[in-house]
């Protein structure tokens, strides 16, 4: 028996480029076949019977083709499913953000400030009606007051 | 699907980037306004604090500069009258004082000229304008003012027993 060269052995390539022949031969196409060996494939295959399929072979690669084939509608169904998702996470943002910003201090105007202490209505009574009344005592109330107060304005602009 | 998950992915963090964005754009300002507002407080202590140092001057200059410090966009009109109506009835208080009426009352009616109000504010300021009125020989004026006060005063107080209607 004559030994093989192995410069005659088949490389890995070659190996795959005829399985994909031989597959391009058998259903027409194949991925990764040169185009030249492709436009071969077809020319003996249209040579041997002028391109006519075998009933029972056009039957089994139509089996073949549905069992590899996508569902159209489950994937449909996923992505409406998504864009959905996706519409209404930005509909929320949205809605989110409008509503931050309409919370600003402009919405606060209708908010009262604290009720001024009955000594400071006494003292501003008592200034009112009596002319001796020192002036002072109207301040000293009015101190008392304004910390509330400015701390109820400042508390409206929280950043 | 990869693409499609890329796409709503960049969707989501665009909103997220857009709400950011919105927060920012609202925290900036009010902190403006919350320190515009703490500087009005602030100069109510340095003006008593230099008062108390026998410092007029100063004190008129700390109150002054404070009430004609310009307010943020954002803060509310009634916020901003509240702050310097208290600014401008401190000023009248220390003009009276110090035996200037015509300033007092200068100083009042600027800050009753930013509006009415049914609270303790505004009736300080008509009490600070009645007195020196008054002073300066004007009764009738002053008479009118008190009136005022006692209206708004009278109001804050049926509203605090629960009487009076919500303004």
């Amino acid at each position: 028996m004559r030994e093989e060269d192995p410069a005659d052995l088949p490389t890995d390539e070659e190996r795959r480029e005829a399985e994909a022949l031989a597959r391009a031969l058998d259903r027409g196409n194949a991925p990764g076949v040169p185009d030249d060996a492709l436009q071969a494939a077809a020319f003996l295959r249209y040579s041997k019977d002028g391109g006519a399929l075998d009933p029972d072979r056009a039957a089994a690669l139509f089996d073949d083709a549905m069992a590899r084939a996508r569902k159209p509608g489950v994937a449909s169904r996923k992505g409406w499913l998504l864009g959905f998702l996706g519409l209404a996470t930005a509909g929320a943002a949205t809605w989110m953000a409008a509503v931050g910003l309409e919370s600003s201090p402009q919405e606060t105007a209708g908010n009262e400030l604290p009720a001024p202490p009955a000594a400071l209505l006494a003292a501003q009574v008592e200034i009112a009606t009596n002319r001796s009344a020192p002036l002072a005592a109207l301040d000293a109330r009015t101190d008392e007051y304004r910390a509330s107060v400015y701390a109820a304005l400042k508390g409206r602009y929280r950043p | 699907m990869i693409a499609r998950r890329r796409f709503f992915s960049f969707v989501l963090a665009s909103c997220a980037a857009v709400a950011l964005a919105c927060s920012e754009d609202r925290g900036a300002p009010a902190v403006e306004a919350r320190n515009w507002i703490a500087q009005g407080e602030a100069a109510h202590f340095e003006a008593q604090q230099r008062l108390s140092l026998g410092d007029i001057q100063g004190a008129r200059a700390a109150l002054d500069s404070a009430v004609r410090l310009a307010p943020p966009r954002i803060a509310e009109a009634g916020d901003v009258r509240v702050v310097r109506q208290d600014l401008f009835y401190q000023l009248a208080s220390l003009e009276l004082e110090h035996g200037r009426p015509e300033d007092a009352v200068r100083f009042a009616t600027e800050g009753l000229a930013l509006g009415a109000a049914e609270d303790a504010f505004t009736a300080n300021l008509q009490i600070a304008r009645g007195r020196a009125l008054e002073r300066t020989g004007d009764a009738i004026s002053a008479a009118r003012d008190y009136h005022a006060a006692l209206v708004i005063s009278e109001a804050l107080l049926e509203r605090s027993l629960g009487h009076g209607k919500k303004p």
